[in-house]
C-alpha cells in the first residue's frame, strides 16, 4: 500500500488535496514506520490500538480503510482501491478546482477504466 | 455506467478484503451465508501482513515459499503456477509455459472449454508443477484415493489435527503473505474447538454443542451465539459461485471439507479434472499425490499411503479464481493467490475430554453484543453522503490538529498501520 500512497501524495502536490492518515500502531512502531517507509503525510495517532477512538468512531473493520471527503467535509467515497480510487480522486479534485475560481484547471478527462497497476 | 462497474468492483474488493479475515475462523461465520456479507463487519479487528522484503516465518514445509522476491516480477515463484491449472484442464502433456499475465488474461473466463490456443507457450517456466496423466488409470486412481479418504473422514466421529497454513496473495503489485497455525478438535456433530495463531488475528472458536463462542485473544473479547447443528453446516455452507466458493473453502477452511456428510464430494467440489501423480514423501511420510483442477484453480492433495488415508498437505493455486471475480474495468494487473496447508498430528476417534469444549472467559474479557455478528450492515461506519465525523486529535509528533482544518480540500482519510 504505502509506495502507492506516497506517490499519490507527491503527484497531487500543489492541488487542493490532503492525505490524512490515522495510525493505530503503538507510537514507537508508528514513528519507526514513518521513518522506514518515508511517509510523507500527516497522521492522527489513534492511541496505539486498532480499537482506538478514531477507528471506533469510523467503525473500521479492515486496514487500510479509506474515506474520500470533499471540500465541505462530506464523505464521497469509501474504501475504493486502485484505478477506481484514482479516478474518484481526479473527479473530486476537478470538481473542486472548477468551483474555485482562482485555481483554474482543465476539467478532468475520463480516465481509461483499465489502468496499469501502480 | 460508472456506477455499476463500481458495484462489481466493490464486490470483488470486499472479497479480497475479506480473505485475510477469512483465515481467522471468526469471519467465516458471517461469510458463509451470503455473498454480499463478505464485507460484513466483525467485531474483531483484522490485519493482514504484507509480504515483507525480509524473510518472514512462513510455513517451512512448502517448497514454493519465496520470501525475498517480488512475486510480480517472478512468474515462476510457485510450483502451482497459474498456467498449470489451465493446462491440466485441457489434458495436455507438459504444461505449456506461459508468462503468467497472459495466461491469466486468456483463461479468465470460467468456462471448461478453454481455447487451446490461449495456452500457447510464450516463455519458459521451470518451476511449473508436474501434470498428472489424464488417462483412465490415473483418473481412476485419483478418484479411488479421494473416495477412500472421503469415506474415512465421513466415518470418523472425532477428529483432531494441527495445521500450518501459508498464504500468498498479490493484487496489482501489492503482495501480502501470512502464516498461521491452526488446531482443530471436532466431536461430531457440533462440539468443536478451532484455534488460530498468527496472521491477521488470533481467534478461537469453541462450541460445546449448545453455544458457539468466538474469542478474540488479542482484544480479549468474545461473542456468543447458538451453536449450529453441525460444524460442517457452518463451514461448508456457501451460496457463492464456484470461484468465490473455491476461495472460501480453500483459503478459508480446508478442514471444513473433511467434516461434512460427504467429504469425497466436498474434496472434489468444482473440479473438472482429477489425476494421480504417484507417491511422494511429505514430512517423512509416504503420500499419494492427487491433483484436482478446473479452469480456475488447481489443488494438489497429498494423501497418506499409510493405513489411514489422512490428508497430509494441500497446495492450491487460486489466482484464476480471484481473477475471474474482477470485472475487466477494475483490472489491477497481476493477481495471484496460493495457499499451502500442512496437516500434522492427526488423531481420529480419540476421546476428547468434555472440558476441551468449555469456554471460560479469561479475566477482564468483554462480551460483545451478538447482534454485531451478521446483523450489522456490511457498510459499517459513517456512510457516503454523510459528513465525516470530526477528528480532534494529535499527530504522531503530538501536535494537535483537526480533520476540519482541511475543509476546502479533498481529503483522503486513510486508516493505516505498519503491516
Amino acid at each position: 500500500m504505502i509506495p502507492h500512497e506516497r506517490s499519490l501524495v507527491q503527484k497531487l502536490q500543489g492541488r487542493p488535496f490532503a492525505f490524512i492518515g490515522v495510525n493505530s500502531d503503538p507510537k514507537e512502531t508508528a514513528l519507526a514506520s514513518v521513518e522506514r517507509n518515508k511517509i510523507n503525510w500527516r497522521s492522527f495517532w489513534d492511541g496505539g490500538s486498532p480499537s482506538g477512538p478514531i477507528a471506533t468512531a469510523y467503525q473500521v473493520q479492515y486496514w487500510p480503510a479509506i474515506y474520500l471527503i470533499d471540500g465541505n467535509g462530506i464523505i464521497q467515497h469509501k474504501n475504493l482501491r486502485g484505478a477506481e480510487l484514482d479516478q474518484a480522486l481526479d473527479e473530486m479534485l476537478a470538481e473542486l478546482e472548477t468551483t474555485t475560481p482562482d485555481k483554474e484547471t482543465p476539467p478532468a478527462t475520463e480516465e481509461p477504466s483499465e489502468k496499469p497497476a501502480p | 455506467m460508472r456506477y455499476s462497474a463500481l458495484g462489481n468492483w466493490r464486490r470483488w474488493d470486499a472479497l479480497l478484503l475479506a480473505l485475510p479475515p477469512l483465515l481467522a475462523v471468526s469471519t467465516l461465520v458471517t461469510i458463509s451465508g451470503c455473498g454480499d456479507s463478505a464485507n460484513s463487519p466483525d467485531t474483531t479487528v483484522q490485519r493482514f501482513e504484507p509480504a515483507d522484503p525480509e524473510p518472514a516465518a512462513v510455513d517451512t514445509t512448502t517448497t514454493d515459499t519465496t520470501t525475498t522476491q517480488d512475486p510480480a516480477t517472478t512468474p515462476g515463484q510457485s510450483p502451482a503456477a497459474v498456467p498449470a491449472g489451465a493446462a491440466a484442464v485441457q489434458g495436455t502433456n507438459p504444461p505449456p509455459s506461459v508468462a503468467a499475465p497472459q495466461i491469466v488474461e486468456s483463461a479468465a473466463p470460467a468456462a471448461p472449454s478453454t481455447d487451446p490456443a490461449a495456452a500457447d507457450p510464450t516463455g519458459s517456466q521451470p518451476t511449473a508443477p508436474p501434470q498428472p496423466n489424464t488417462d483412465e488409470a490415473s483418473v481412476e486412481q485419483a478418484e479411488a484415493l479421494l473416495k477412500t479418504a472421503g469415506a474415512f473422514y465421513a466415518k470418523a466421529q472425532s477428529i483432531q489435527v494441527d495445521t500450518e497454513l501459508a498464504l500468498q496473495q498479490e493484487v496489482g503489485g501489492n503482495a501480502q503473505k501470512m502464516a498461521q497455525q491452526r488446531k482443530f478438535a471436532l466431536e461430531k456433530p457440533n462440539k468443536w474447538v478451532i484455534t488460530t495463531e498468527g496472521g491477521p488475528s488470533s481467534i478461537d472458536m469453541i462450541s460445546d454443542g449448545k453455544t458457539l463462542v468466538q474469542f478474540n485473544r488479542q482484544q480479549n473479547s468474545y461473542l456468543e451465539m447458538d451453536a449450529p447443528e453441525t460444524l460442517g453446516a457452518l463451514l461448508g455452507a456457501s451460496s457463492q459461485g464456484p470461484a468465490a466458493s473455491q476461495l472460501l473453502s480453500q483459503a478459508g477452511m480446508f478442514f471444513g471439507k473433511l467434516i461434512g456428510e460427504d467429504p469425497y464430494q466436498a474434496l472434489r467440489e468444482h473440479a473438472t479434472q482429477v489425476g494421480y501423480l504417484g507417491q511422494e514423501e511429505i514430512a517423512g511420510k509416504k503420500a499419494h499425490r492427487v491433483v484436482i483442477s478446473s479452469p480456475i484453480f488447481r489443488s494438489d492433495f497429498w494423501i497418506s499411503a499409510g493405513p489411514e488415508p489422512l490428508i497430509l498437505k494441500v497446495d492450491s493455486d487460486l489466482s484464476l479464481a480471484i481473477k475471474t471475480l474482477i470485472p475487466p474495468g477494475a483490472n489491477q494487473g497481476d493477481v495471484r493467490m496460493t495457499v499451502s496447508e500442512s496437516f500434522h498430528n492427526w488423531r481420529i476417534n480419540q476421546e476428547i475430554p468434555a472440558e476441551t469444549f468449555a469456554f471460560n472467559p479469561p479475566p477482564g474479557a468483554k462480551k460483545i453484543d451478538p447482534g454485531a455478528l451478521g446483523g450489522a450492515p456490511p457498510d459499517a461506519g459513517p456512510k457516503v453522503g454523510q459528513e465525516a465525523p470530526e477528528i480532534d486529535g494529535a499527530d504522531l509528533d503530538g501536535a494537535p490538529f483537526k480533520l476540519s482544518d482541511y475543509r476546502g480540500k479533498v481529503v483522503m482519510l486513510t486508516f493505516w498501520g505498519d503491516w
